[in-house]
């Protein structure tokens, strides 16, 4: 289930990044058009307009005279210059439609170029001509100077002087207004005054010829210039400058406004697309707030669930060592049982084994009491019969009859080998009545309830008492060969080991089959200890489970067979005593016991102990 | 002592003793040499070889014996000597070796030692009397255990049971050859018996019932013909032996029970009332001991013994 909603993330993420670029890319191509760039265009594209108004009034200023110096005009030059450059560079702001924008930008500074040109050209021309208009009148009063000198000196022709001189007056007058509003006729009419002024011209002396020549020149400069600066004037309003950067600014503006439309419908997609976003988040949130909800819900319940471990904790600690005192104590039970059940054997055992001599025994005992009868009768009958014999004046045939009758009863008596047999039962009874208080004695022995401690211990003593206890165990299973060594007392619970001894051989005899033979061997081990040995022919036990009979409650037994506590029990009673228990088994064959004791120090006797000792001896 | 020897002319009744310690033999000997001809060995091979020579009109075994167990002798013997009665000496009741001897080797009595002289010559006069009548009839078909089959008879079955399974399994034992009846008290038993005679009564009882062993004794001395079986699910060794010697329990029966087991049991109790019937002289076998006088006077099963005692006489009639 983590696994599918981690793997679920994936995609999420994915259209989280998705919709972050669309949103960024929305973004961005909002920003992208620079509205302070467009202003700034228009700006410039304004001042270059009003610049460009200016300097054809300077031109004309120039013109009319009223500027005396050109700086006006070759000013702002320098400005267009630049501008029409900035201008020039408004195509980068142009993304759209840069055709347009470059052939306005492009018309713009032709336009510009010619303007430029004409300017020059009319600084050139109109320098002439105000040159001409500056010198026109030095040049008239040379002349009329001239014309004065040459009065005075020669009397030549004093009308024709002072004619000319009149007509020099005029033309210059004439010249003076023409620059001020020029038209043809003025032109027409100056120039046919200027046709008769020179007309006279051989006539007047030399010098007021040259001055003359002088006066018309510039006249005729200040009309050709004249002429020519009007022209130029004319071309310059003529160049569509301003025109020009109305194109621009209206490139511009479309610019812009295709710009604000775009602009605009960026917008739209950015709300459409902002809406679609904010719905999603909406829905992350109300799932957000559904897995919060479920979060909270589950830290609840493990909260709960904590608290409820801890309880169930607290329980199952309490079942657990209830558990163990309840395994204690069936533990304990389990070993009162198996003390019990070999109590219980054992006590059948013995039954049995008291119970066939106390069987003959009794029996024998009844019998002689019986056959006493006949023996008390004969005895009766012969003192009868020797009654008789006393007797004096006793009948012959009351003796006969009685002396028959004791032969008849010694013959019973001999017939029935009584006497003998008699003897025979008596002495099984005694056997019998030996052989019970011999059991007697061993099971004392065997419980050796009154030596608990440790003592220095014939084990052959121990081992002949069990096998009495077992006797009638092995009886009917095997024959017992004793290998005794010549072993040292070893100290030790005589109980205790009198109950290995017969918990191996009882395991000895069940382990055989049919009849088979146990062997009892004892020897000196080595100097600190001595060696038991329990041998059977019995069935074995395989290797696999030969390591494990030592362990509590291992059994092969059926369940309520045995506890399997025995060997268990044996195992810790020869710990206990600081010895060694092993076993070795081939299966069919036997398995063998060896038990290894220490002989142990007996504690030394006390001073006191050995002064009675030695008063005993 | 490997070889039975005999201590008497052939024409006394002949009993056979066996028993591992010979000075029972030799007290045997001299208790019962002047009456019988005893026979003595103490390897159970050998008795059998000798029951299967001679007749032997008693057979009293131990139970505890190097090679061969009393109840295994008293099987075999069982088989090749069905007269001869089958008495058990045994040093110490251990349970399982009653509940065999009652089951698989049919004994006629238990004997614990030490024994009473007067109470075993008793005993043993007995049983050698019924062994001299049954000497001499035919030998019944010693039943096989192979004959699986439930024979049909006459009377059918009485089951005395406050529990229904035991019915069940025993009518499905019994299949269609013979009637089944059931009744959940004795009271109810005893009022079935007036009206007919069964041919087997099983009865189920709890631990301790000693009203339903005194109702087995007294119907085994009112019928001895009627074969009886018990199941209960505790038996002790007292009351085993009790109700082997005063009501010549067929089987004893430990449950749980199988099937198979069940059927081999129901079945060879059939068998054995067959027997009987054809062979009265057999019911002789089934004499049980007269009940102590302390029980015939309790007041509490008084009931018990008017019931019994009011049922028709049915074995005078045949």
């Amino acid at each position: 289930m983590n696994a599918l909603k981690r793997t679920g993330w994936l995609p999420i993420g994915g259209l989280f990044v998705v919709l972050v670029s669309v949103l960024g890319f929305l973004y961005l191509r909002t920003q992208s058009y620079d509205h302070t760039r467009y202003f700034e265009n228009v700006a410039l594209l304004r001042q270059l307009k009003q610049m460009d108004a200016q300097w054809e009034l300077d031109a004309l200023k120039s013109k009319s005279g009223i500027n005396t110096h050109y700086d006006p005009l070759t000013d702002p030059l320098v400005s267009l210059e630049q501008l029409t450059e900035q201008a020039a560079h408004m195509t980068s702001a142009f993304e759209q439609n840069e055709g347009n924008a470059k052939s306005a930008i492009d018309a713009f500074r032709t336009a510009m170029h010619s303007k430029t040109e004409l300017v020059e050209q009319f600084k050139s021309h109109n320098s002439i001509l105000r040159n001409s208009l500056t010198f026109l009148p030095t040049a008239a009063e040379d002349v009329q100077r001239q014309i004065g000198q040459a009065a005075l000196s020669k009397a030549a022709d004093r009308v024709a002087l002072q004619r000319l001189s009149e007509d020099i007056n005029r033309l210059l007058l004439q010249t003076l207004v023409y620059s001020q509003s020029p038209s043809a006729d003025r032109a027409a009419a100056i120039q046919a005054d200027l046709a008769k002024g020179l007309d006279g011209k051989g006539a007047h002396p030399v010098d007021v010829g040259a001055a003359l020549d002088i006066f018309a020149s510039h006249i005729k400069t200040v009309l050709r210039e004249q002429t020519n600066v009007a022209k130029l004037l004319n071309g310059i309003a003529a160049v569509p400058a301003a025109a020009r950067i109305d194109g621009m600014n209206n490139v511009l503006n479309s610019q812009q406004e295709e710009a604000t439309e775009e602009a605009q419908e960026l917008r739209r997609y950015l709300i459409g697309f902002s809406a679609v976003l904010i719905m999603l988040l909406g829905y992350a949130a109300v799932r957000l707030a559904r897995s919060y909800g479920v979060i909270n819900r589950m830290n609840r319940e493990l909260v709960d669930a904590n608290e409820g471990l801890e309880q169930k904790v607290e329980e199952r600690t309490q079942e657990l060592s209830q558990a163990l005192q309840d395994l204690k104590e069936s533990e304990a039970q389990l070993i009162q049982n198996e003390k019990m059940s070999s109590l219980g054997q054992m006590v059948a055992g013995v039954a049995h084994e008291i119970n066939t001599p106390l069987g003959y025994v009794k029996g024998n005992l009844e019998i002689v009491a019986n056959r006493m009868n006949d023996i008390a009768n004969l005895e009766d009958l012969c003192r009868s019969a020797v009654h008789i014999l006393s007797t004096r004046g006793a009948k012959t045939m009351e003796l006969q009859a009685r002396l028959r009758q004791v032969y008849d009863m010694a013959m019973k008596v001999t017939e029935a080998n009584m006497s003998e047999e008699l003897a025979d039962l008596v002495n099984d009874g005694i056997y019998g009545v030996k052989q019970m208080s011999e059991i007697v004695v061993n099971l004392k022995n065997f419980s050796r309830l009154d030596r608990t401690a440790e003592v220095r211990y014939d084990l052959h003593e121990g081992i002949d008492s069990a096998l009495v206890i077992a006797k009638n165990i092995i009886k009917h299973k095997a024959e017992v060969k004793k290998v005794y060594g010549n072993i040292p007392g070893v100290m030790c619970s005589p109980s205790q080991f009198n109950q290995v001894i017969l918990n191996l051989v009882n395991n000895a005899a069940q382990a055989i089959e049919g009849m088979g033979t146990i062997t009892i061997t004892t020897a000196r081990h080595d100097r600190e200890r001595v060696r038991i040995e329990v041998a059977d022919t019995g069935c074995g036990i395989p290797p696999e489970i030969l390591p494990k009979i030592f362990d509590p409650f291992f059994t092969t037994k059926e369940i309520g067979q045995g506890t399997g506590l025995g060997l268990s029990i044996v195992h810790k009673i020869i710990e206990s005593h600081e010895g060694t228990i092993k076993a070795e088994s081939e299966v069919g064959k036997g398995t063998k016991f060896t038990i290894l004791l220490p002989i142990k120090e007996e504690p030394k006797p006390s001073l006191r102990e050995e002064l009675q000792n030695l008063e005993a001896a | 002592m490997t070889a039975a020897t005999t201590a008497r002319t052939a024409t006394a009744p002949r009993v056979l003793f066996l028993d591992d310690e010979e000075r029972i033999l030799k007290t045997m000997k001299a208790l019962f040499r002047a009456k019988y001809d005893v026979v003595t060995t103490t390897d159970g091979n050998t008795a059998i070889d000798y029951l299967q020579r001679d007749r032997v009109h008693l057979v009293v075994s131990d139970q505890r014996m190097p090679g061969m167990t009393g109840v295994e002798f008293l099987r075999k013997a069982k088989d090749v000597s069905p007269n001869t009665m089958r008495i058990l000496l045994p040093g110490y009741s251990d349970l399982s070796a009653i509940l065999g001897s009652i089951n698989d080797g049919e004994v006629f009595r238990f004997i614990n030692k030490p024994w009473d002289n007067q109470e075993i010559q008793k005993v043993v006069g007995e049983a050698v009397d019924i062994g001299l009548k049954l000497d001499g009839t035919a030998r019944p078909a010693a039943p096989s255990s192979s004959e699986q089959a439930v024979p049909a008879i006459d009377g059918g079955i009485l089951v005395i049971s406050p529990h229904r399974p035991l019915y069940e399994d025993v009518r499905a034992v019994a299949k269609y050859s013979c009637e089944v009846v059931r009744v959940l008290s004795l009271q109810a038993a005893l009022e079935a018996l007036k009206i007919k005679e069964f041919a087997l009564v099983v009865v189920e009882a709890d631990p301790g019932a000693e009203d339903i062993y005194l109702f087995l004794g007294l119907l085994k001395q009112k019928y001895p013909q009627v074969v009886t079986l018990l199941v209960t699910p505790t038996a002790d060794a007292d009351t085993a032996i009790g109700l082997i010697n005063r009501a010549q329990l067929f089987r004893f029966i430990v449950p749980p029970i199988s099937s198979e087991s069940l059927k081999s049991s129901i079945g060879a109790g059939v068998r054995h009332a067959l027997t009987l019937r054809a062979a009265p002289a057999m019911l002789a076998r089934h004499v049980v001991e007269e009940l102590p006088e302390v029980q015939k006077q309790s007041s509490v099963m008084g009931w018990l013994f008017e019931g019994l005692r009011s049922l028709p006489a049915r074995l005078a009639a045949r």
